[in-house]
């Protein structure tokens, strides 16, 4: 897992470790990273996708 | 705007915990009645399920260990003593305890070259907060809801080597209260600090951090 999360995008990496081991709320994400409240929330879903779809592909 | 329009793109930050109380129980409401949402749902849970497993994996170093030791005997320590100009409670330990744990299991997720550790800031400014953004030996130090400072006074950064602290770059927040700082020379550092100066900078810190991010 560490893995698949080290081979996200940096801003897709930094996001979730922020909101899951920091406690951000997403809106304390996108004032801190002086982003739209939206790309956070994108950028969220997209990096718990490529890690699920990393996850899937591992024990396939 | 839909009901489902409005709450499609908050599943990620629902799962990774970073919805507020009011956000959450709007989204909860919708995800009962919703279909799509609920399947979108149970398909990502297992990437945030899996994330808890990969910082147990990880001891501290020996230094982390020592550094955060070091923290909780001083402030037993000022516990004991009359109250001084400076005493900072136990609790605040204990917020460094959590941002080491926070900063380490980050640290590790992040690989060598690249991490980000989170700030652990006096309880006197409880809305503040902040992270430090490591790259190599440069860093971004970026804080928000940080107090305006009132007089010819500044923020200044200060890098912890051992029992040294060498003084780096001074800034202010505007009202706004975010404060962005780039900093060099951060690798051989063991904590960057932050304490309130007057304007131009000092030699010497004039006052315990107000701002602490453990390396």
């Amino acid at each position: 897992v560490r893995g698949a999360l080290n081979t996200l995008p940096d801003e897709q990496r930094q996001t979730i470790e922020l909101a899951y081991f920091g406690g951000f709320t997403q809106n304390e994400i996108a004032k801190l990273l002086e982003e739209p409240l939206g790309t956070v929330k994108g950028r969220m879903r997209l990096g718990l996708e490529k890690m699920r779809r990393q996850l899937v592909e591992g024990v396939a | 705007m839909s009901d489902h329009a409005r709450h499609q793109d908050d599943v990620g930050a629902y799962l990774l915990g970073a919805l507020n109380d009011l956000e959450r129980h709007a989204f909860e409401r919708h995800l009962r009645g919703c279909h799509e949402c609920q399947e979108e749902l149970a398909r990502l849970r297992p990437a945030a399920d899996a994330l808890p497993g990969s910082v147990q994996q990880f001891e501290p170093p020996a230094r982390l260990k020592a550094a955060l030791m070091e923290v909780v005997e001083r402030e037993a320590r000022v516990t004991e003593l009359p109250r001084r100009r400076f005493n900072r409670p136990l609790a605040v330990a204990a917020v460094l305890l959590l941002g080491l744990v926070v900063g380490f299991g980050v640290a590790q997720l992040g690989g060598d070259e690249t991490r980000t550790v989170a700030a652990t800031v006096d309880k006197a400014m409880p809305q503040a907060g902040g992270t430090l953004d490591i790259d190599g030996g440069e860093a971004t130090l970026q804080l928000h809801d940080m107090p305006e400072l009132r007089g010819p006074r500044v923020y200044q950064v200060w890098l912890a080597h051992g029992d040294r602290l060498v003084p780096a770059r001074t800034f202010e927040v505007g009202a706004s209260g975010t404060g962005r700082v780039q900093l060099r020379e951060v690798d051989d550092a063991d904590a960057v600090y932050v304490t309130r100066e007057a304007r131009g900078g000092a030699q010497v810190p004039s006052e315990d951090p107000i701002v602490s991010v453990p390396l």
